[in-house]
């Protein structure tokens, strides 16, 4: 059986990729639980970053459920991501899981993942495999395309739970649509469907908040404690800029007409953090800046305990925030992140925005 | 008359103040930075060494999730600028190599610094990374001409000092670095002129906190003080480094962390030192990975004790000096066991040891243990 790590809604990408390369014995982790993330601490390193605890909590979960191959990134970089892998395969070792078989790949380089994917698929041509990892940059454009949706018609529904069952449905469709007809009618389909089966509310100008941060701070709602859904039941629209389509979506790679969000960031960002320093860190005030000129009111900064580049983000920001007149609010997540502080500083925040907003107008 | 003696005061003054925060890269290339600048013409300024209320007036602008070296590099900072320098030399240096990067502070830093401390001087922010943005060596070469232009005019004085200053640069990691011979024969020496065998200890660190007396609390000089034969990660020649990390199954890219997961591996594989000892500011990124590594295969190998030091700003001296004191310790009593085994073998007396040797206080503390019973 295969495995990989959890990724909320965007590890259906892996899911469907992995379906379409003719392997039908994986084994798609749930969201991480309490369970998982102390088996987790137990084993990994104490000042590690919060990522790493997940996953290795997930994986050996997994392995404890019969997983005996692992897909996990590799290769080099700038931050500490890309080393995740010796240290889970000497933690599995050591617990005495000797038979697992570790598939690794350099992200950065699409021909690694071509190779990686070729050598786990089930007799698949080369150019069987390329197409279904041109289909996974379409399927996870299509997951945020769900996700802006699901982020605006929440806050606003009338009926509490309507738009979830609409994304749900619009998950599975996703996952199981091949062709490339049906991906091009999903995308007129997906606005369409939320506007006329959500009830919303007609509120004129609704407060938003965008989420920015560390990749998986932001997509994983195991980590976040579900932080869009929590912002939503306060009647704010969310938004995130951040997606994994900045590593899976080869499509836009190569397409030079393409602008991609994240390169846009960077450029926004210059003033204030003009090198690339690993991880979103550009990314994240890159978004601040654009944000603010789009009209947005507020900003809430996400990232995991010790991430070293948003550290960086972190300690720029508040200049930020004085210079453009943002509000933001940095929120630290660590594996003993709990939901009900997370829900007081939030309401205090969203409540500070709210009251700006009615005295502007 | 009047009028010479003001220009001559003015050109006085025109002589341009760079100021060096001694922390983070300057100590990878301490003499490149000085005689560069020096050659130039300016007047290179030094921050303080690091001490207790640097640390202190640190604390007042770090974010409290920063990382101990830099809560320290702020410091250094705040006091160039408390220094009134003309230009702030902040070098973002990503690395010259393919894969192999510096620790992302070293980008993200001078914009930290930027963001949180008001008033500074002029800053001197060249980049370079090849890893990132294929810069070449020319690129080297070309910021060096773009800072050298900050303060003089003359294309020949900065070709000049850009070669001086990676001559001296050079002499310094030939000092530093060890070849393998003279690795070789610091294995072989292992006993004193008594018998007594001496006790070897690897000392893992970044170069900024082993020179650091704040960062490294002087544990390179209390190790040599107690008797202890110190050789650090930095000391370790690239190639044994280099041959050990194929051991790992990914490539590591932290420059740093090579060398001490590098120097780590050499000497579990060949256990020719007694103990390892690491430091780790607390909560360092790179060493996280750095000090699980070598934990996990220390664990395999049982043999060579090893201990991590996390140090922060709020760590106590005492405590830390029992901790060190306890380790060496255990390590000496493991050598006198030796030598009583060896002496009873051999029927001799152990009055024969001189009394110059570093060890034989403790031998005087176990023995006296010894005849109390308090160490069976």
């Amino acid at each position: 059986m295969i495995t990989y790590p959890p990724f909320g809604p965007s590890g259906y990408t892996f899911m469907a990729g992995l379906k379409d390369i003719g392997r039908e014995d994986f084994l798609h982790l749930p969201r991480p639980t309490k369970k998982m993330i102390a088996l987790g601490v137990a084993h990994s390193p104490e000042t590690i970053c919060t990522p790493l605890k997940y996953c290795v909590g997930a994986l050996l979960t997994g392995i404890e459920m019969g997983a005996t191959e692992i897909v996990f990134p590799s290769g080099t970089g700038t931050c500490r991501f890309s080393i995740y892998y010796e240290l889970i395969r000497l933690i599995a070792e050591d617990i005495g899981y000797d038979d697992v078989t570790f598939h690794t790949f350099d992200y950065h380089l699409p021909f690694d993942l071509l190779r990686m994917f070729k050598s786990i698929s089930n007799n698949k041509s080369t150019w069987e495999v390329f197409t279904a990892l041109l289909r996974g940059g379409i399927r996870n454009r299509l997951l945020d395309d769900v996700d802006e949706q699901l982020n605006y018609y929440r806050a606003l529904e009338i009926e509490k739970g309507s738009t979830e069952r609409v994304a749900e449905s619009f998950y599975q469709q996703i996952i199981n649509t091949r062709k490339r007809r049906g991906f091009s009618k999903l995308k007129k389909d997906i606005p369409k469907t939320f506007k006329e089966e959500v009830e919303i509310n007609h509120i004129k100008n609704p407060v938003r908040v965008v989420v920015v941060g560390e990749i998986y701070a932001v997509l994983e709602p195991g980590m976040n404690q579900d932080l869009n859904k929590r912002i939503n039941e306060l009647g704010v629209v969310a938004k995130t800029g951040v997606s994994l389509r900045k590593y899976t979506d080869i499509g836009a790679k190569i397409n030079p007409f393409i602008k991609e969000p994240h390169k846009v960031a960077a450029k926004a960002a210059k003033k204030y953090l003009p090198h690339y320093c690993g991880g979103d860190a550009q990314h994240t005030i890159g978004d601040a800046i654009l944000y603010k000129k789009k009209g947005w009111d507020g900003l809430i900064h996400l990232y995991p305990y010790t991430c070293i580049p948003e550290l960086i983000a972190k300690d720029i920001l508040p200049k930020v925030q004085q210079d453009i007149g943002m509000p933001k609010y940095s929120l630290v997540f660590d594996e003993k992140a709990d939901g009900a502080a997370i829900q007081t500083r939030l309401e205090a925040f969203i409540n500070m925005l709210k009251r700006k907003k009615y005295l502007e107008n | 008359m009047g009028k010479s003696i003001e220009t001559l005061s003015s050109k006085a003054k025109a002589r341009k103040r760079v100021g060096i925060p001694k922390g983070l890269i300057y100590y990878h290339y301490p003499e490149l930075f000085r005689i560069f600048f020096e050659e130039l013409g300016a007047e290179v300024i030094f921050s303080k060494e690091s001490n207790r209320t640097l640390l202190l007036e640190a604390l007042q602008y770090a974010s409290d999730e920063e990382c101990f070296s830099c809560k320290i590099f702020l410091g250094h900072v705040n006091d160039l600028k408390k220094k009134k320098v003309d230009y702030l030399f902040l070098p973002k240096f990503h690395g010259s190599h393919k894969t192999e990067v510096n620790c992302p502070k070293f980008i993200g830093m001078p914009d930290v610094i930027r963001a949180v401390l008001e008033d500074l001087p002029q800053q001197l922010v060249p980049y370079h990374s090849r890893t990132k943005k294929k810069h070449r060596s020319l690129h080297l070469v070309w910021s060096a001409f773009t800072v050298g232009f900050k303060i003089t005019k003359n294309p020949f004085k900065i070709t000049r000092a850009i070669f001086r200053a990676v001559k001296a640069q050079k002499k310094y990691d030939e000092q530093i670095r060890w070849n393998e011979e003279k690795l070789h024969a610091w294995e072989r020496d292992t006993n004193f002129q008594s018998g007594l065998e001496k006790v070897k200890i690897v000392l893992l660190g970044h170069a900024y906190v082993l020179h650091d007396p704040i960062l490294s609390f002087d544990i390179p000089q209390r190790l040599t003080k107690m008797g202890v034969e110190v050789i650090t990660s930095e000391e370790l020649p690239s190639t044994i480094v280099e041959k050990q990390l194929k051991k790992l199954h990914s490539y590591l890219y932290f420059k740093e962390e090579r060398s001490i997961v590098g120097a780590a591996l050499y000497f579990l594989e060949n256990e020719t030192v007694d103990g390892i000892l690491q430091l780790i500011p607390y909560p360092c990124g790179p060493t996280a990975i750095s000090s699980e590594i070598i934990m996990r295969h220390a664990k395999r190998k049982e043999k060579i004790p090893l201990i991590q030091l996390m140090l922060d700003d709020n760590t106590g001296e005492a405590g830390l000096v029992t901790r060190l004191e306890a380790f060496v310790n255990t390590m000496k009593r493991k050598k006198l066991l030796q030598l009583q085994e060896l002496y009873k073998h051999k029927n001799l007396v152990t009055k024969q040891i001189p009394k110059d040797d570093p060890i034989e206080l403790v031998i005087v503390k176990s023995t006296s243990l010894d005849e109390e019973g308090a160490m069976k």
